[in-house]
């Protein structure tokens, strides 16, 4: 395609070529259509064959209760719907992830900036953060009900938790790794440290901060259902557990199922952040959700 | 900042005769600029972790109450009693939460990277896979914890599962990312060589995906002993994560902070022990690693 794409550049081609052009070009997008379809019916095949299998195999090699089948649990998801309690309960898990992931991520950008441009600052307490960061979160899930109980507050806590040190660790890290180049000329234009602060390190410190902001809003979902799964009376992950606790296996499957939509539906959501800053460089985020 | 010195150290040395002097001179005002630099920053370091004790130790009781904080003395004390106690219950949970965390992560890692080799050759059947793959990556796998339990009881299994199910999928993506940025023109010449696939993967597959197979092995035990924990939370009858939730329950406080802090020792030395291990393994690997 490439050459033959130089060579119409170049000059127009002759009648002959144009032919052998055309054959060319419907060949690919054929071969492509082809591939495109083969993918498409492969992954049906995927999903069709699981759930077939998953099927067959309950109640005959493994038993229903274990496993139950896609049916029931679809008819679980269904009833959940219609009573209202999917609503219910998920009401409470959004609103803490939300409230979690503003206090978490808020609170980090705010402490992330100032911290991150004085050097001795961020090299005096980066020990701590690394020491904090390495302490699994979820560990700390039972010290916020004892401080909070078990209402929306220590769920809100501990999604801020979780995302608090990815946005932190991020920021801090773009907000040093402005290039030093640009800090020079635009020092040595004469710029004053407001047109720094604005010109160059706000730009070059927004993909990091976006970066981790995509990334933690799964995190704050999952530290919300953490806290559910520990001590409360509603939500999302209360919800699963419950069902676990009175072994109803559709009813864990259905939690689990809601849980990962709505993880993957954010993750979808946010998926335009990181094409917002098409004409920064794509950098490597720090840090993982659960 | 070391290789700046350490160029202009081989410079000087192809100097003219005479400036010896004034290098040295600005040479030797670099260094004490340098130690200065250093006292003040561990000089800072100290006095902020000295200060925070010291104001939990004494200051927080003056504003909430002294229940639900404790103090770094009364931690202490506890992890000393529960470390001598006579059922030694505190190596039990320790020992029990290693073994769980510590199978699950040598589990997940090697499941996740002979997956992704294997995938690897089949472009066809990574394409196919790839949209659940991403599906499975992203939903939290906390929550198949409690399916767990009940699938596996209250023992071993379901928390090896689960901190295996955390490390899995990281290992997996970052291999198969490796793995995907390999230069094809490498590839290539060495199918034009005539290797084989056993020689493919062993000479050029394995080894140049090994920068971002061993940055995700670096970062995953805490992950490990997050599943371990959470399935402890969830239902066991011993743990690091059931001796948190069971002296919460019973409002100790510092059995909580010391249980926290056991973790964060525990997280630390393993990292680092991974840290040294590479740096033997793989000396030409080793950079500044956070996160």
């Amino acid at each position: 395609m490439s050459v033959a794409a130089q060579g119409q550049a170049r000059s127009q081609p002759s009648e002959r070529g144009r032919e052998i052009l055309a054959q060319e070009r419907m060949r690919y997008r054929r071969a492509a259509r082809s591939h495109r379809l083969f993918l498409l019916a492969a992954r049906t095949g995927v999903v069709v064959g699981v759930l077939a299998l998953w099927t067959l195999v309950s109640g005959r090699l493994v038993s229903t209760f274990f496993i139950s089948t896609p049916a029931a649990v679809a008819e679980r998801l269904w009833e959940l719907v219609v009573s209202g309690d999917l609503w219910f309960h998920g009401r409470f898990t959004l609103t803490a992830t939300f409230l979690g992931f503003v206090l978490g991520s808020s609170l980090a950008i705010a402490m992330a900036w100032p911290i991150g441009l004085i050097r001795l600052a961020s090299r005096v307490v980066e020990p701590y953060f690394l020491i904090a960061y390495s302490v699994p979160a979820v560990a700390l899930g039972p010290v916020f009900i004892l401080w909070f109980g078990i209402g929306l507050t220590p769920k809100v806590v501990l999604a801020a938790y979780f995302v608090f040190f990815i946005v932190y660790i991020n920021t801090v890290t773009g907000v040093q790794e402005v290039p030093s180049g640009m800090v020079d000329t635009l020092r040595t234009m004469g710029a004053t440290r407001k047109d720094m602060l604005r010109k160059v390190i706000f730009p070059s410190a927004l993909p990091y901060i976006l970066a981790a902001l995509r990334i933690t809003l799964p995190a704050a979902m999952i530290g919300a259902v953490v806290g559910e799964f520990i001590a409360a009376n509603r939500g999302l992950g209360y919800l699963t557990r419950a069902a676990a606790a009175a072994y109803s296996t559709s009813g864990v499957l259905a939690g689990v199922f809601v849980l990962a939509a709505i993880v993957l539906l954010l993750s979808i959501l946010l998926r335009p952040l990181a094409k917002a800053l098409r004409w920064q460089p794509r950098v490597e985020t720090q840090g993982q959700a659960g | 900042m070391t290789t700046a010195v350490g160029r202009r150290g081989t410079l000087a040395s192809t100097r003219p005769v005479g400036s010896e002097g004034v290098l040295a001179s600005v040479a030797a005002a670099h260094k004490q600029r340098k130690t200065r630099d250093r006292i003040m920053v561990w000089s800072g370091i100290a006095a902020v972790g000295i200060g925070a004790l010291l104001f939990w130790e004494y200051g927080l009781e003056l504003i909430v109450n002294q229940r639900y904080v404790s103090q770094p003395s009364d931690i202490l004390r506890r992890l000393v009693e529960m470390a001598s106690e006579p059922g030694g219950m505190l190596w039990r949970n320790i020992a029990a939460t290693m073994i769980e965390a510590g199978s699950g992560y040598l589990i997940g890692v090697v499941i996740g990277l002979l997956g992704a080799l294997m995938l690897s050759f089949s472009r066809r059947a990574y394409e196919v896979l790839e949209p659940f793959l991403m599906a499975f990556y992203s939903i939290p796998k906390i929550a198949l914890a409690p399916l767990f339990v009940m699938w596996f009881g209250l023992g071993y299994t379901p928390k090896v599962i689960l901190a295996a199910l955390m490390v899995f999928f990281i290992v997996f993506m970052n291999t198969v990312a490796g793995v995907r940025s390999i230069n094809p023109d490498l590839i290539n010449v060495t199918r034009v060589l005539g290797a084989g696939r056993w020689a493919m993967m062993s000479k050029i597959l394995f080894p140049a995906a090994s920068p971002a197979i061993m940055a995700s092995v670096r970062i995953t035990f805490s992950r490990a002993m997050v599943g371990a924990i959470l399935a402890e939370f969830i239902a066991a009858t011993q743990g690091l994560g059931y001796m948190i939730s069971r002296s919460s329950d019973q409002f100790d406080t510092p059995a909580v902070f010391a249980g926290i802090l056991v973790i964060a020792i525990l997280v630390m030395a393993v990292n680092g022990l991974i840290r040294w291990t590479e740096a033997r393994l793989l000396p030409w690997n080793v950079q500044g690693v956070r996160g």
